[in-house]
């Protein structure tokens, strides 16, 4: 099976770190600012001491010159929840190099990224079929870099097939989301309901939400011409179309703005919107478009 | 707008048939794609964006039924109407003579004519009929009546103008005849009106219409040329021209003579507007040869600036006199320019080396095989002698005949004369009550004067009227060759009895191979062009010149109004009503159209 992704651009992530705007609100301890207070090098407050309290975090300098006692705060270091929802529906499979395997890349870069900063990484693959429930398991809640080989493994046994309801497989993953994080989606974001719900149920919950979609060079650029009953993978939907290369401008017209629309919302629901081509180079990607697009530094 | 075949409109039940194989024909190519969300936002944009959204989905669906209807538009024949109805006869004349070849319209009248000609073929129904006639010198039928348009345009084509005069009389009697018992007659006449004929023709209920050609302009032309000997040096011509200039300014040219090519003479000459100047070179000749005048004017008839004429060296006409003795016959013969008169008291050789041989109250044991004028005698041949007719008053004569001409009978009495009934091949110019005096006609190639009395016997010897009958009869009995015709004018000429074929040269080079007549006779009837034709066989060869010399034909000037006998007058139309059909119109729309979808529809799908 090949790597998702090389071990040279392994190393080049090893030094980078996601970023997060928001503290952890994250209950389990970890490596980011949160902002409960617990016991870091990492000076937050004062308070006033009340019996009971620890004496060993009583400011004494300060009892010194106020003749009242403070009890020192340190700021508690929390793990950051990374999620990855990965689209991994029938049409993810379309593309020179599939659409599916180009997320699955981005994912095992963004989940590397997360478990070499102690963060806890889960990935949510949607549809999901039940043959593959124990792998989707092994998926969650990945701790720590010892356990990113296992973490690859398992992601490159995923695959696409099925139809999904976008909206409705982000709305559940927000739902069952307890902490706020990073929330990577990874999608071609063509579906027919939409994506504004399910986008704005994971807004909605405190995450910082990366939205990256995937699309292929044919989605881009169809080269059928003619007469043509496109039919979608998915819904099996047919819908004639007489095209040439003459309307080629206006295809892709309608593509730029369809994606346009999408970076609107994004934008409007403090969302990072990226977008890719299949075929360009993920490590191009991941070292200059994600980075300069604030996923990382 | 209306349309010939209505009926044709039943084919547009065929527009739906067009959409339902529009619907079978889009056999499409099955693709499967990741999602159909972009195609379908990518259609809803492109009809939205444009006012006719559906019509565009479906263009070729659109320019099919287009191109349908054209088709059907095309089928049913419209036109726009006018004043002609359908059925017609139409009879064209085209005027093919001189004056037509004038240049003082595009090109020359008769392309203009032509032109005209053409559009009334194009603008013809499938049921119109048509003749078209050629009128110049001779009229001709250059197509006999057909609906065929292109049979007509290649008749048109084939017409040519000539150099000769306009007879239209005869043209317009035969569109007359054509026409005669047909509903729906026309005849276009396309001429400049330059004829003289028309008085003797009444219009009656003919449907002339008269398309009248030509701006007029200044023209210069010769309208006589002559040779004749000069009266003093025997060995000089005398060349008489009339130059007449037909416009209204004064026009100046220069006259030059050529003989045989060679310029004899140079002349510069001005004439006043409508006015004719007279010209005479005398030059020395010294052998047979053509003279040849040229007028070096520009102006819009070149026909006229040109005329040729045979100067033929003179020779005297040979008469043998066959006489017991008349003083006033020999005196009268011999009073006559240019004769040898030999006389004789019997004839004995029945082939003499004369022109002319006269019997005077002589019978002949063989009669002359030459031109004879028999005075009171008769061959035996010719008719048997009835009797003998005392005193016979002179009743009538035929003063038109050349023979008679300038003689008056009125103070002549005759004592004594043959009673005798003349053949069918003479005819009688001088006639008594009973019986003819005088009679003349043509037997076997042969020209023969009988007088059936003596005059001797009759008081017509003391009337200046006999000497000028002898003239006249001597002349008519030995006519000269005629080299110097007309156009249209019929040369004749006796050739010798082994020569059965002629070769002609006309005067643009074109050589005709004619057949003589059985007696010999060479008749050549194609002078439609002016200049010198030359008649070969062997190493004989004959010369003879065609001129116009027609002042009515250099006369360019227009004619709006035709005259037609006493009363009738036609006035000129210049445009012609015709029926145009559109339908070819349709059909290279309908051309266009199929190329443009051809074009788009390997656009669209390329």
């Amino acid at each position: 099976m090949e790597a998702l992704i090389s071990p040279d651009l392994m190393k080049r992530l090893e030094h980078f770190q996601l970023l997060a705007r928001r503290r952890s609100k994250s209950t389990s301890k970890g490596e980011r600012r949160s902002a409960a207070r617990g016991h870091s090098v990492e000076f937050a407050d004062y308070r006033n001491y009340v019996p009971g309290d620890d004496l060993r975090r009583i400011d004494w300098n300060l009892f010194g010159r106020l003749g009242r006692l403070f009890l020192k705060l340190y700021e508690e270091e929390r793990e950051l929840p990374v999620t990855i929802y990965l689209d991994s529906s029938e049409s993810m499979l379309f593309g020179k190099v599939t659409k599916f395997d180009f997320a699955r890349q981005i994912a095992a870069a963004v989940g590397y990224v997360a478990l070499c900063g102690f963060d806890r990484v889960t990935v949510e693959p949607f549809p999901f079929a039940n043959s593959q429930e124990s792998l989707a398991g092994e998926l969650r809640a990945v701790r720590g870099r010892n356990s990113s080989i296992r973490f690859f493994d398992n992601l490159n046994q995923l695959k696409a097939g099925g139809t999904v309801d976008f909206n409705q497989a982000l709305k559940l993953g927000a739902i069952k989301q307890r902490n706020q994080g990073v929330v990577v989606v990874l999608s071609d974001f063509l579906n027919p309901e939409g994506y504004e719900q399910g986008l704005k149920s994971l807004s909605n919950r405190g995450s910082e939400v990366h939205a990256v979609q995937i699309l292929s060079e044919e989605e881009l650029e169809p080269s059928s011409y003619g007469d043509l009953k496109v039919i979608d993978s998915e819904t099996g939907a047919e819908q004639e179309v007489s095209f040439g290369r003459y309307r080629l401008k206006t295809y892709q017209d309608t593509v730029q703005k369809y994606c346009h629309q999408l970076r609107e919302f994004c934008q409007s629901r403090g969302v990072c919107y990226q977008l890719v081509k299949s075929h360009t180079s993920i490590d191009d990607f991941l070292l200059k478009t994600m980075r300069s697009g604030g996923m990382w530094r | 707008m209306s349309f010939l075949s209505p009926e044709a409109l039943m084919f547009l039940v065929t527009l739906p048939i067009v959409v339902v194989f529009y619907l079978l024909k889009r056999r499409r190519i099955s693709r499967l794609v990741s999602s159909t969300i972009i195609w379908e936002r990518f259609l809803n944009e492109t009809q939205a964006n444009s006012p006719f959204q559906k019509l565009r989905h479906n263009w070729l669906l659109i320019i099919q039924l287009i191109l349908l209807a054209l088709a059907i538009f095309a089928l049913v024949r419209p036109y726009f109407s006018s004043k002609s109805e359908s059925g017609r006869f139409v009879v064209v004349i085209l005027d093919v003579s001189a004056s037509m070849k004038a240049t003082d319209v595009s090109l020359n009248r008769f392309d203009e004519a032509k032109d005209e000609i053409s559009k009334m073929i194009d603008g013809m129904y499938d049921n119109d009929q048509m003749v078209l006639i050629l009128s110049g010198g001779v009229t001709k039928v250059q197509q006999s009546p057909t609906s065929v348009k292109s049979v007509l345009r290649k008749a048109l084509n084939q017409s040519k103008a000539t150099d000769s005069s306009t007879r239209l009389l005869d043209s317009i009697k035969l569109a007359q005849n054509l026409s005669r018992n047909r509903p729906k007659v026309e005849v276009h006449l396309f001429s400049d009106g330059v004829s003289s004929d028309l008085d003797e023709f009444e219009l009656q209920d003919l449907n002339l219409v008269y398309h009248s050609l030509g701006k007029g302009g200044d023209n210069l032309g010769i309208v006589s040329l002559e040779v004749r000997p000069h009266s003093e040096h025997s060995n000089q011509q005398s060349v008489f021209a009339s130059i007449m200039n037909f416009s209204t300014n004064v026009m100046s040219s220069d006259v030059a003579l050529f003989f045989n090519d060679q310029m004899v003479g140079n002349r510069s000459l001005t004439v006043g507007p409508r006015n004719t100047a007279s010209l005479v070179f005398s030059v020395n000749q010294s052998t047979n040869g053509v003279f040849r005048m040229h007028l070096k004017k520009d102006d819009i008839l070149q026909v006229d600036n040109i005329g040729s004429v045979m100067g033929l060296k003179q020779r005297n006409t040979k008469v043998l006199l066959i006489t017991k003795g008349n003083v006033f016959l020999e005196k009268a013969i011999r009073s006559i320019a240019d004769i040898d008169l030999i006389v004789k008291s019997s004839f004995t050789n029945p082939t003499p080396k004369v022109d002319v041989v006269v019997l005077d109250s002589v019978k002949p044991r063989v009669w002359p095989s030459v031109n004879v004028m028999a005075i009171n005698t008769q061959s035996t041949n010719w008719f048997e002698p009835i009797g003998l007719l005392e005193s016979p008053p002179i009743v009538d004569w035929k003063s038109t005949h050349k023979i008679l001409r300038f003689v008056n009978f009125d103070n002549v009495q005759v004592a004594q004369s043959l009673n005798a009934e003349l053949p069918n091949w003479m005819t009688p110019i001088v006639e008594s009550q009973a019986a003819p005096l005088i009679a003349a006609g043509k037997k076997n190639d042969k020209l023969a004067i009988w007088v059936g009395f003596n005059p001797l016997d009759s008081t017509w010897p003391l009337r200046v009227s006999f000497p000028l009958f002898i003239a006249n009869a001597i002349d008519w009995l030995n006519p000269k060759l005629i080299e110097n015709l007309q156009v249209g004018e019929v040369f004749s000429v006796p050739m010798a009895e082994e020569i059965s074929l002629v070769k002609v040269t006309l005067p643009d080079g074109e050589k005709v191979t004619m057949s003589t007549m059985p007696n010999g006779e060479l008749i050549f009837a194609d002078t439609f062009q002016q200049g010198v034709y030359h008649a070969n066989s062997g190493t004989n060869e004959i010369k003879f010149c065609v001129n116009l010399l027609d002042s009515a034909e250099s006369d360019v000037q227009t004619r709006d109004v035709l005259k037609l006998g006493q009363y009738g007058r036609v006035e000129a139309t210049m445009k012609v009503d015709s029926d145009k059909e559109l339908w070819r119109w349709f059909a290279i729309l309908c051309l266009l159209l199929i190329m443009f979808e051809w074009w788009f529809y390997h656009r669209r799908t390329a």
